[in-house]
């Protein structure tokens, strides 16, 4: 006998459940030094494009909290993270290299692993420079799914959007390509919003950039059909 | 001794949403609070910059758009040009009859026609798309 069809499911929904981790929330973990700035910027951005939120350490700086406790609590809360491990350069004071993003890499796999069913269902992806580089630093994780944005913001948007588009949720807005072209008007625009409060894009807080990423997002795809309007268009009835 | 993290018993934070975009996208309020500006100046600040850009484009030339033309001849006859030609399709006596004849030739196309007399704010012999 033939077997039965199966009915066409629909994606998962993002409803939180009770006693499971924010489903919305991304905990992006990566370098905060200034020449690390562009790629920030562009991840923060391409997740709330998404409809998702952004949560990082930057979030917490006023707080008197001890700051890998508010960092541990901050990966409690979130069902997924954007890990970049691109930067194994020694800084140029210390001639180290800067072992933040590894340690919030394993405290987040330890959380995936070791969380329980809370966080059983966490996920991520994980940056690099090159796709197969991290053998030579951090062997250990071999077997995840390493994105290599070659140090190119747009790669990383790229990358970035791909791995977005494979999670649970409703509509997505678009592929790499479309989410470069609306980023670079919004890097455009970024100047003039912050010049009217006599800013640069440098002094604005996290919470300033995120707050200008939810507005542009919501005033420019109101504008979407005004910039592709042709000459030659039939004027609908 | 230090806190532990919230762990086990978490509890999900509801999201405030800011709105659906027009592709379908539900955008989530972040979690944290602008320190430079309130959430109304950067609207304010966000739809005024978009508005600066969208007046910087340049406007696509309607003479150049490749639709039918209607242009009167020195007999007072309206030509209809189709796009690509050099010669007329049709000739009517008024611009009116020459428009609905360029929409029979070219079916779903919007024909453009060469001002006749100064209008509010428009030169004669400029374009304009009825």
């Amino acid at each position: 006998m033939a077997a039965a069809v199966k009915p066409n499911r629909r994606r998962p929904s993002r409803k939180p459940k009770p006693g499971s981790t924010n489903e919305l929330d991304v905990f992006i973990n990566c370098p905060f030094d200034d020449a690390y700035q562009p790629f920030f910027d562009a991840i923060v951005w391409t997740v709330m494009r998404y409809g998702y939120r952004a949560r990082c350490a930057k979030e917490a700086d006023n707080s008197g909290r001890n700051r890998l406790q508010k960092i541990m609590g901050i990966i409690a809360e979130c069902r997924f993270a954007v890990h970049d491990i691109s930067r194994t350069e020694p800084d140029l004071v210390n001639q180290l290299p800067r072992f933040n993003m590894p340690l919030e890499l394993g405290l987040w796999l330890g959380a995936e692993t070791f969380g329980g069913e809370v966080h059983a269902e966490k996920q991520c992806c994980v940056f690099d420079v090159d796709q197969y580089r991290f053998q030579k630093f951090i062997s250990d994780i071999a077997g995840h799914d390493i994105h290599a944005h070659g140090g190119e913001v747009d790669r990383l948007i790229v990358e970035l959007t791909k791995w977005l588009r494979t999670l649970p949720g409703d509509d997505h807005p678009g592929g790499g390509e479309a989410m470069i072209a609306e980023y670079e008007i919004f890097r455009g625009v970024l100047p003039v919003i912050c010049q009217r409060k006599r800013l640069t894009v440098k002094e604005l807080t996290f919470g300033d950039f995120t707050g200008i990423v939810e507005w542009f997002v919501m005033a420019r795809t109101e504008e979407v059909d005004v910039d592709h309007a042709d000459a030659t268009a039939v004027p609908v009835a | 001794m230090a806190k532990t993290p919230r762990a086990e018993g978490l509890r999900a934070s509801a999201y405030k949403s800011a709105g659906q975009t027009r592709d379908g996208v539900r955008v989530v309020k972040p979690k944290t609070k602008p320190q430079n500006f309130t959430s109304s100046e950067i609207k304010r600040a966000v739809e005024i910059a978009l508005r600066e850009l969208q007046q910087s484009k340049p406007k696509p030339s309607l003479a150049k758009a490749k639709v039918p033309k209607v242009e009167q001849r020195p007999d007072g006859m309206f030509a209809v040009t189709m796009p690509g030609k050099s010669k007329a399709s049709a000739k009517k006596a008024t611009q009116k009859e020459a428009l609905d004849r360029a929409k029979e030739l070219d079916p779903g196309s919007r024909p453009i026609a060469k001002r006749v007399r100064k209008s509010t704010g428009k030169r004669k012999g400029t374009w304009r798309q009825p």
